[in-house]
């Protein structure tokens, strides 16, 4: 073979080992008695092991080449990640499974995976918090992302069809208002509030008592309530009940109540 | 009889190289029956022979029925030869009445296409086809009932590939005209030519005579039904037509559209399509089907559950699902008696 020969058109398509075409000094197989691996001519193993002569980088350059004469250029505005999220907040999942077999199908590969950010959807606060509760498992809480996975159908297209009809549902669901979502008690509450708590009515007792007792007038909850220590122990207790207990608000806590009772 | 040794320089193909000259025009008055129709003409006796050459023992024994044929082809062959046959063949056509003229064509083709000895061989040949021929006459009247009892024992449509078995599929390549073979040019290349022609016309346009347009039509062969022979030449029209792929990448485009290989890329639901034309909704709300359950009780509970379970299932079509419901629905109306007297119904 001359030294200028064009590989890619020796190994055009996959093809066996052909020992007179490939110019390498290969050997393989078993050394017996003490012996060498056995020469590249007449060697079965060699012949019966795939090879990737045909994929040589050249030859993977020149496939790409022909190729991209039939890709679309990506839009040249779509250049962050953040963009995209913006543009196109819907995320869609198929999966084509490649094996050899006798068979092409594979039934795992009609699931379709759809998410998306609740915050890229126009949905005031109640309803978020109705879709949340909605959703139930399917919604991610830290990155406040909702997947809705659809196989109930066996092909992927009627999948993502429902897939795209549930996401639909939730929405104009949630934003519905139903007559009997009045009836909401504390405990269907997802997040403490602390406007009508006991904590609330146990501070302005506590602190009316505690004006009553001295000489003067006596403020009224509306003073009480807007005044900033009242505001600060409400934050405090909030970001307790909310946020869980750590050193920090722990902390605020203290420093709130401290203030709430003039220590 | 006198074997011409030049045979076996001519063969490039081991399996010819055995057969002596006479018994190569022998085999080719064997081969002329079995595969062809009374349109092809002569040349493609000569592209068969080399496979299909026989003993000289077993052509004795067939000889009689195979010669036969020839007075019958007569009146068929003549829509059949070319220009350039036709004229060679009538200074001879005098000389040799009996034999039909496109044998002697053939014969005379053969002979001109040897590099040596051509008159020798072209007259020995004559001799063996008339000797044919006088055969032919003492046996036409006694057996033509056996004709039938020979087609009817032949393959149909193994011919063609029967011819080359020889040949690595995917290193033939063809000339741009369609001629003869690439690889392997020989002293032969002529003959070579000549031979795997499958028909007179594909071959290169001499221009030595002029063209004839009106004699050469052919009436075609009226029949109801397409005989073997239409059947056979359709076949190698086809074949002559379709290009063999030249590389890797054409063999895997005629693999694709014979559906040998799969379609890239590949898609797990290629052969579906009559189930993607149906709606997601069909497969997952039933609650249509289930009108003429009872409203309400144990089995219209159940029944929900059937429904439940049989949207979640894709390994259904619709109408397994319909059916899954309807099986129900006739089960529950025969046992409406027992669910009555339940009172569940």
């Amino acid at each position: 073979m001359t030294v200028d020969q064009d590989w890619s058109s020796v190994y055009p398509t996959a093809a066996s080992f052909k020992p007179n075409t490939v110019p390498l000094p290969i050997r393989m197989g078993y050394p017996v008695k003490r012996g060498v691996p056995p020469e590249k001519k007449g060697n079965l193993e060699l012949i019966k092991i795939p090879n990737f002569l045909h994929l040589t980088p050249a030859a993977i350059k020149k496939q790409c080449a022909a190729l991209s004469v039939f890709c679309t250029k990506w839009p040249e505005t779509l250049d962050s990640d953040a963009k995209c999220e913006q543009h196109f907040p819907i995320q869609v999942k198929m999966t084509d499974f490649v094996s050899a077999g006798p068979s092409v199908r594979n039934p795992k590969a009609r699931v379709t995976t759809l998410t998306v950010k609740i915050s890229s959807l126009n949905l005031d606060d109640h309803g978020r918090k109705k879709l949340i509760k909605l959703a139930g498992e399917r919604y991610n809480k830290e990155t406040d992302m909702l997947t809705i996975t659809a196989d109930r159908c066996p092909l992927r297209r009627q999948n993502y069809d429902h897939a795209m009809y549930l996401l639909t549902v939730l929405y104009h669901e949630s934003s519905k208002h139903e007559p009997w979502e009045k009836e909401k008690t504390e405990a269907d509450m997802e997040e403490y509030l602390w406007e009508s708590s006991p904590s609330e009515r146990n501070a302005l007792e506590t602190l009316l008592r505690m004006k009553g007792s001295e000489e003067g007038s006596a403020p009224t909850r509306e003073e009480l309530l807007s005044s900033s220590p009242v505001q600060e122990y409400r934050n405090s207790v909030t970001n307790l009940k909310n946020a869980g207990e750590s050193k920090t608000t722990l902390l605020q806590y203290k420093e709130s109540v401290k203030n709430l009772l003039n220590l | 009889q006198r074997s011409f040794s030049t045979s076996k320089a001519i063969s490039k193909e081991s399996e010819e190289s055995s057969a002596p000259k006479t018994g190569e025009k022998e085999a080719k008055v064997k081969e002329k029956k079995p595969g062809k129709s009374g349109k092809e003409n002569l040349l493609d006796l000569l592209s068969a022979m080399k496979v299909d050459v026989t003993t000289k023992k077993k052509f004795q024994a067939s000889k009689s029925q195979k010669s036969k044929e020839q007075p019958r082809v007569h009146p068929e062959s003549m829509e059949s030869a070319t220009s350039m046959f036709q004229k060679a063949t009538t200074e001879q056509q005098t000389q040799k009445e009996s034999l039909s003229p496109e044998l002697v064509a053939a014969a005379s083709a053969v002979a001109s296409s040897m590099p040596f000895k051509k008159s020798q061989t072209e007259s020995e040949l004559l001799q063996q086809l008339r000797k044919h021929e006088s055969d032919t006459e003492v046996h036409r009247k006694g057996e033509t009932n056996n004709i039938g009892n020979i087609i009817a024992d032949m393959k149909v449509g193994k011919r063609p590939n029967a011819r080359s078995p020889n040949r690595p599929a995917n290193q033939i390549r063809f000339d741009d005209d369609g001629r003869g073979y690439t690889h392997d040019r020989g002293v032969v290349n002529e003959f070579d030519a000549v031979r795997r022609r499958k028909s007179l016309f594909t071959g290169k346009r001499l221009n030595i005579f002029p063209s004839m347009t009106d004699t050469t039509e052919t009436e075609p062969k009226e029949v109801s039904v397409p005989s073997l022979w239409d059947i056979e030449l359709a076949g190698q029209i086809a074949a002559v037509i379709k290009h063999l792929p030249r590389n890797g990448f054409e063999e895997m485009i005629q693999w694709t559209k014979d559906g040998k290989l799969w379609q890239y890329p590949i898609n797990n639901e290629a052969g579906l399509e009559e189930e993607s034309d149906v709606p997601f909704h069909e497969h997952v709300f039933l609650d249509s089907h289930l009108e003429d359950f009872p409203k309400q009780g144990p089995v219209c509970h159940f029944m929900e559950l059937v429904i439940n379970g049989l949207s979640k299932n894709p390994y259904l079509t619709v109408k397994q699902k319909i059916e899954h419901i309807e099986w129900f629905r006739g089960y529950f109306q025969q046992k409406e008696d027992v669910l009555k007297e339940s009172e569940v119904y």
